[in-house]
């Protein structure tokens, strides 16, 4: 197994516009690292750079220590299963598995066992002689897997290979993955359009739109700690609710006046928050300032009689009860927010609550970079 | 249930009808081609008349029907053989490369340059016929077997690389982009895996193209001679001027149409795609 490293790569279709601008990030040795994006963000080319499938316009693309950027697919020495899982239509499922190892010339019995220890491992030794347009979607893509995982690869790349999963078998088949990650010690690039995936799955998560690195991180950092807007709205379910307003700075005070939703404002005491976050937020004292909150963070509570703090009164749109968790609308001066409550609350569609918020679950964005103010 | 059977029957009647329609002139052709001299021109047509065999033998050199044998015949047949095999041959050749690259590469002209060889059956054959006369006579291409298979392109390659290029783009890119990475190099996959995956298809286009060349008629009339002029100018040559030999004229026309028959009916199951490819697309 090998690392594999990205330096200022960029890709050029011919169009006025990269597909993909200057990425740079580093898959440590034995790191599973998924790149994760919205459809046309340019991870699925970048993955195609790296096995060798693409040119690179500029930039290089190491993997171990040797620069591979003129290597054909077959010399860089990587394994790569695809979304559609490309199996060889006229081979049986063993020949699909025994392929790569054939075109290496490896002995017939080494070929042999090496496909049974494969194909054991991911329970699909009672199919091998089957061909695949007779198997389900679910044991195509094992055998996919089989055929990347019986190479040895430096470094294993997967090109979505759960979107055409059955959503029944996802779950299982994402926790096989993990599983041969784990215990193979494999380096493993995973490209995904699914956030709930790529944090499932990921050790470190590459975010990427529109050709751009938006924030490389653990699924944990991206969540709490999102670099800008967009990562802070694609990561997380239900997405994460955007304010635009003004930051304020009246006696004491620091105060978020919603522009949007008629003044209503969240004032939090200014001795209560820690003073790195004062003075990162000094340069937005009466400017106009994002802020996004996650509906995890918000607490739907009955009105507030007259305290002050992080609350904003509204009325309950309508709350889905979905089983272990609730998920509530709630109109605040004609805007929707979102909020993730307990299964059942109290209120019915109507009844006034009010959402309360801490400080430090406040995002601030700057409006013209909407990058998160940081401290 | 009644009305179902009852529009089957209607089916079924209006395809027997469209069958007859369509066969009616082949049993016609055929009904002649055993005909006598005789038999063949008496009004009103005979259905049930004695068969002879005297057409078919004189088309082969063995006998004469009236003052003529029809010996010239076997010449016009090979001549369509020659320029029908090697302008599909030749297609092939150039055609694959092109479909291939039109299929799976990204360049800035590949849409323009598909829809340039696409044109190239807009133009009626006979708008271009007298400038390629003149060129042709220029060129020396005139009456030569390689200039009829160059300008039969016209015909078979568009067919070719448009017919191709679908075949290809149906084999998913992944199966080639795992060979690759698995070790194959390009070629290897390309002739290994794409290619027998896209054989049935390529050969029922091989078969409609030569359909197409085989059934030319104007670049023949117009651009070869005797020596290399195919067999649908060939049958002509029984228009005599005092005499129309239609039996032997019949005989030639079955004869002629044998290889088509026997390509298409081997590669029928393939070819429906095609004839409807355009409507699909």
């Amino acid at each position: 197994m090998a690392q594999v490293v990205l330096q200022d790569v960029h890709k050029n279709y011919g169009a006025s516009e990269d597909a993909v601008k200057g990425v740079s990030f580093t898959c440590r040795d034995g790191e599973f690292l998924v790149l994760l994006g919205p459809s046309g963000c340019g991870k699925t080319t970048t993955l195609r750079m790296i096995a060798g499938l693409e040119s690179i316009t500029s930039g290089t693309i190491m993997i171990g220590n040797r620069v591979v950027n003129k290597l054909t697919p077959q010399q860089r020495n990587v394994a790569m299963a695809f979304e559609t899982y490309a199996l060889y239509p006229p081979l049986t499922v063993y020949e699909n598995i025994a392929f790569p190892l054939r075109v290496m010339k490896r002995s017939p019995q080494e070929i042999d066992r090496r496909v049974h220890e494969v194909a054991e491992a991911l329970s699909i030794a009672d199919i091998l002689t089957m061909r695949p347009d007779e198997l389900a979607g679910g044991q195509k893509q094992r055998v996919s897997l089989a055929r990347a995982l019986v190479r040895e690869p430096a470094v294993f790349l997967m090109d979505e290979p759960l979107s055409h999963v059955d959503a029944d078998v996802r779950y299982r088949a994402r926790a096989e993955i993990k599983h041969i990650k784990v215990t193979s010690g494999a380096t493993v690039i995973y490209v995904t359009h699914d956030q709930i995936e790529a944090v499932a799955l990921a050790d470190r998560v590459v975010v990427m739109d529109q050709g751009v690195v938006q924030q490389i991180g653990t699924p944990t950092e991206l969540y709490y700690k999102p670099a800008n807007l967009f990562v802070a709205g694609f990561i997380g379910e239900p997405p994460t609710n955007v304010l635009h307003g003004r930051l304020e700075l009246p006696d004491g005070q620091v105060q978020f006046v919603w522009a949007d939703g008629a003044g209503a404002t969240l004032s939090f005491p200014a001795d209560r928050i820690p003073s790195a976050a004062l003075t990162a937020l000094r340069p937005y004292y009466g400017r106009n300032v994002i802020v996004g909150i996650r509906p995890q963070r918000l607490v739907m509570r009955p009105p507030a009689t007259g305290e002050a703090g992080g609350v904003l009164a509204g009325r309950l749109l309508v709350h889905e009860f979905l089983g272990n968790e609730g998920i509530a609308q709630v109109e605040v001066e004609g805007n929707v927010l979102e909020c993730v409550t307990e299964p059942d609350v109290p209120f019915v569609a109507g009844d006034p609550v009010s959402l309360w918020v801490g400080f430090q679950d406040v995002l601030f964005f700057d409006p013209a970079t909407t990058r998160r103010v940081e401290y | 249930m009644k009305e179902r059977q009852g529009n089957s029957f209607f089916v079924y009647l209006g395809m027997l009808m469209v069958t007859l329609y369509i066969l009616a002139p082949i049993v016609w052709i055929v009904m002649m081609s055993f005909k006598s001299r005789i038999d063949v021109v008496s009004v009103p047509p005979k259905i049930i008349f004695t068969p002879t065999l005297d057409n078919y033998l004189a088309l082969f050199g063995l006998g004469k029907v009236g003052l003529l044998s029809g010996t010239a015949f076997l010449s016009y047949f090979k001549n369509s053989l020659i320029l029908s095999l090697g302008s599909v041959s030749l297609s092939l050749l150039l055609g694959m490369p092109a479909a291939y690259a039109i299929a799976r590469l990204r360049f800035a002209a590949r849409d323009s340059l598909a829809f340039t060889y696409l044109t190239f059956r807009f133009v009626p054959e006979v708008t271009i016929i007298l400038p390629l006369y003149v060129v042709y006579q220029k060129l020396h291409l005139y009456n030569t077997y390689l200039g009829l298979i160059l300008v039969y392109q016209l015909i078979s390659l568009p067919l070719l690389i448009w017919m191709m290029r679908s075949y290809f783009e149906e084999i998913p890119v992944a199966i080639e982009q795992a060979a690759r990475t698995d070790g194959y190099s390009w070629f290897r996959s390309f002739f290994k895996l794409v290619l027998p995956l896209a054989a049935p298809g390529i050969a029922a286009t091989l078969v409609l193209a030569f359909i197409f060349c085989w059934n030319n008629f104007s670049f023949g009339l117009m651009l070869g001679g005797h020596s290399t002029q195919p067999v649908t100018v060939g049958l002509l040559s029984f228009m005599g001027t005092n005499e129309v030999q239609w039996g032997l004229m019949a005989a030639a026309t079955v004869i002629a149409i044998v290889p088509e028959m026997v390509l298409a009916l081997a590669v029928q199951r393939y070819m429906i795609r095609g004839l409807t490819f355009g409507a699909v697309k």
